[in-house]
């Protein structure tokens, strides 16, 4: 189990890029929840890898806001969560809005 | 005066407020020493047993004051002026005490060394608790002056505080989702944007449907989707827009030819009439929810914009009433659709819609008020010839006479007919129908929850549609027995998506059968089929949805 969740997954872009995040960090997002997760029996799960319909340069984004989330998500009010907003460059914007709404990181907020 | 500050120095502590203001620490600015000495001994002594206690008295000196006491004359003066404020008895010990003895600035000695001590705020108390200590016997008992001046009422409560606030933020500060910052980078950066127009409608479409679904859609961000060019705009939540951004819609995109507005909650009369006057090439429009416009108001449109138009949608428009019918059936000669649901209207509405000759798809869906079988099978006896889609669903006054007078005679082009929750319509109006209809042949059909259809009634349908039909919704007819749903999919050769849920009979044979029956099956669905168990036959390509067992 505790093997399992120390795995890492590659996500690979549109544009073939590949990023390789920790498994428990990639299942953040509720989508990749859905594909990798244990309890999903999609090739996807198996192999650990995840082609997704995402530019690189997006999915970097995601992939460095899904490790933000893992960082900051449980700290106390004593230190101070640094703004993500200024690490997004506008011209990606529309687009990483796109793939935030597919990746459903919102149901998995908490 | 004296007396009466006695008097209430007495009384004074028994009040609320006053515990409640000695709690907070709240005093007079000689307090500190008095009000401890008078904690301590947990009852209320008029000033003559507190300045007995202190050891020496002495007589306050003016040039030992001046540290201390500047404010302290005219606040006491300020304060008893009035002689009612409930800070009497504060007020009334301390300039008691501080004009004999033991009060801030008043010299006595030292409870351990004898030597002399001008009293000032810090000066701590003896180690009973009696008499006071000077600067060298502090340090000598490890007492930090300054520490226990302030400590005892102070740090206490807002440590207690900050204790109980801070769970709280914690819980109502969840971290953004990366939506949310994506939106804000957008909104911060709207000024430097060009409108989408050249991304593509898709795209355009998608980022629209985002935005309102994260209820983002306000002044801002709608300038995304704004501009002359803009042949289409779809606001799918408008709730947030006001009244001059409304307008603004049709000052920026005068041209526009579809529009969709939905939760158009702030969309009014002058909204409408405005958009009269610019909007030159509308010819579809879908609004939803505009419950601010008025009869007046879409009349108003309908006359001015109305024979242009080839699509209209209204849904959730209470305004929209008979009269705003009528306007359309004199204005609208161009409809091709027309979709009017939870509208009020009656029969004489209905009639008003005679003249759409060009109708071809009709849906009046959910109308409060009495339309009944009559009224509609006129109108198709009128539009009926054209007609490709029919939706009448969820009104509960339509009865057998309305497919046997009306659909059957009339609609012979039918493609789509939706008559879900129609209550009065049985299995003898169902079998009129479908033996005898001169239908090329339905594509979709919905006859969801009309609970009475038994197997020989169904029967009777799908012989006529089957070989055409490509989505089927059977939702709640509860009386089908497993042996003719175990028939149906060969009946429907072609279908694409069926609704099987809350048919009690479905069972893993039953849904065997569909999923291998069906060669371009992609979505069964099955809610509430509980006897439908996890290893039912799957297959790829084909979507199982809502199956208990399998979402459990």
């Amino acid at each position: 189990m505790s093997e399992q969740a120390n795995k890492n997954v590659t996500l690979i872009s549109s544009d073939e890029f590949s990023f390789i995040i920790p498994k428990p960090v990639a299942l953040k997002a509720g989508m990749l929840a859905d594909m990798l997760g244990e309890d999903s029996a999609f090739s996807e799960s198996m192999s650990n890898t995840c082609n997704l319909d995402i530019r690189g340069v997006v999915l970097e984004k995601v992939c460095e806001y899904l490790l933000f989330k893992q960082r900051y998500e449980s700290v106390d009010n004593k230190e101070t969560v640094p703004d993500f907003q200024e690490r997004i460059p506008p011209e990606i914007a529309l687009e990483l809005l796109v793939a935030a709404d597919y990746l459903q990181s919102k149901l998995r907020a908490h | 005066m004296s007396r009466r500050n006695n008097n209430n120095n007495v009384r004074g502590p028994t009040s609320a407020l006053t515990s409640f203001l000695r709690e907070q620490g709240i005093t007079g600015p000689t307090g500190d020493p008095y009000r401890r000495q008078q904690r301590e001994i947990q009852q209320n002594p008029p000033p003559q047993p507190t300045t007995s206690r202190s050891p020496i008295p002495h007589h306050r000196s003016d040039s030992e004051d001046l540290d201390d006491d500047p404010i302290q004359p005219s606040l006491k003066r300020q304060k008893s002026n009035p002689q009612i404020e409930q800070d009497d008895p504060y007020t009334a010990p301390s300039k008691s005490q501080s004009s004999s003895a033991g009060g801030v600035g008043s010299k006595t000695s030292c409870i351990e060394c004898q030597s002399k001590v001008i009293i000032t705020k810090y000066t701590p108390t003896g180690p009973d608790g009696i008499g006071v200590l000077c600067p060298k016997c502090t340090s000598a008992h490890g007492i930090d002056p300054f520490k226990q001046a302030q400590s005892k009422p102070k740090p206490k409560k807002p440590a207690q505080k900050e204790k109980r606030i801070a769970p709280k933020v914690e819980s109502s500060k969840p971290l953004s989702s990366l939506a949310d910052y994506s939106i804000k980078v957008i909104i911060a950066n709207i000024d430097y944007v060009e409108n989408l127009g050249e991304i593509g409608g898709d795209a355009t479409d998608t980022i629209a449907k985002v935005l309102s679904k994260n209820r983002s859609l306000n002044y801002k961000t709608v300038q995304l989707f704004l501009g002359s060019h803009q042949d289409t705009l779809s606001l799918y939540d408008a709730a947030n827009l006001n009244p001059e951004c409304l307008k603004s819609i049709a000052t920026l995109c005068p041209s526009i030819s579809r529009l969709k507005i939905a939760f158009a909650g702030q969309l009014n009369n002058d909204v409408i009439k405005d958009w009269c006057l610019r909007f030159r090439n509308l010819q579809h429009l879908d609004v939803h929810g505009a419950y601010l416009v008025k009869s007046d108001g879409w009349i108003e449109f309908l006359n001015t914009i109305g024979s242009s138009l080839q699509s209209l949608r209204i849904s959730e428009c209470p305004h929209f009433d008979q009269s705003s019918v009528e306007a359309v059936g004199r204005n609208c000669k161009k409809l091709n659709v027309l979709s009017i649901s939870q509208i009020k209207m009656e029969n004489q509405g209905v009639d008003h819609l005679n003249g759409l000759k060009n109708l071809k798809n009709l849906e009046i869906v959910q109308v409060e008020g009495n339309v009944t079988s009559e009224a509609i099978v006129n109108l198709l006896s009128n539009v009926g010839q054209c007609l490709e889609e029919l939706n009448l669903s969820k009104n509960s006054d339509l009865d057998n006479g309305l497919l046997t007078n009306g659909i059957r005679l009339y609609c012979p082009n039918l493609r789509i007919l939706n008559l879900n929750s129609c209550d009065l319509i049985d299995n003898s109006g169902f079998e009129d129908l479908f033996k005898q209809w001169n239908n090329i042949g339905l594509k979709q059909l919905d006859i969801s929850l009309n609970h009475v259809i038994n197997d020989k009634c169904l029967e009777t349908i799908l012989n006529k549609i089957g070989p055409t039909i490509e989505l089927l919704n059977l939702n709640k007819l509860k009386d089908i027995s497993k042996d003719f749903l175990l028939k149906i999919p060969s009946m429907i050769p072609k279908i694409r998506e069926v609704d099987i849920s809350w048919c009690r009979q479905t069972d893993d044979s039953v849904m065997k059968e569909f999923v291998e029956t069906c060669p371009e099956l992609i979505k069964i669905t099955c809610f509430g089929c509980l006897l439908v168990t996890k290893d039912c036959t799957r297959k790829p390509g084909t979507q199982i949805m809502g199956c208990p067992a399998l979402t459990m």
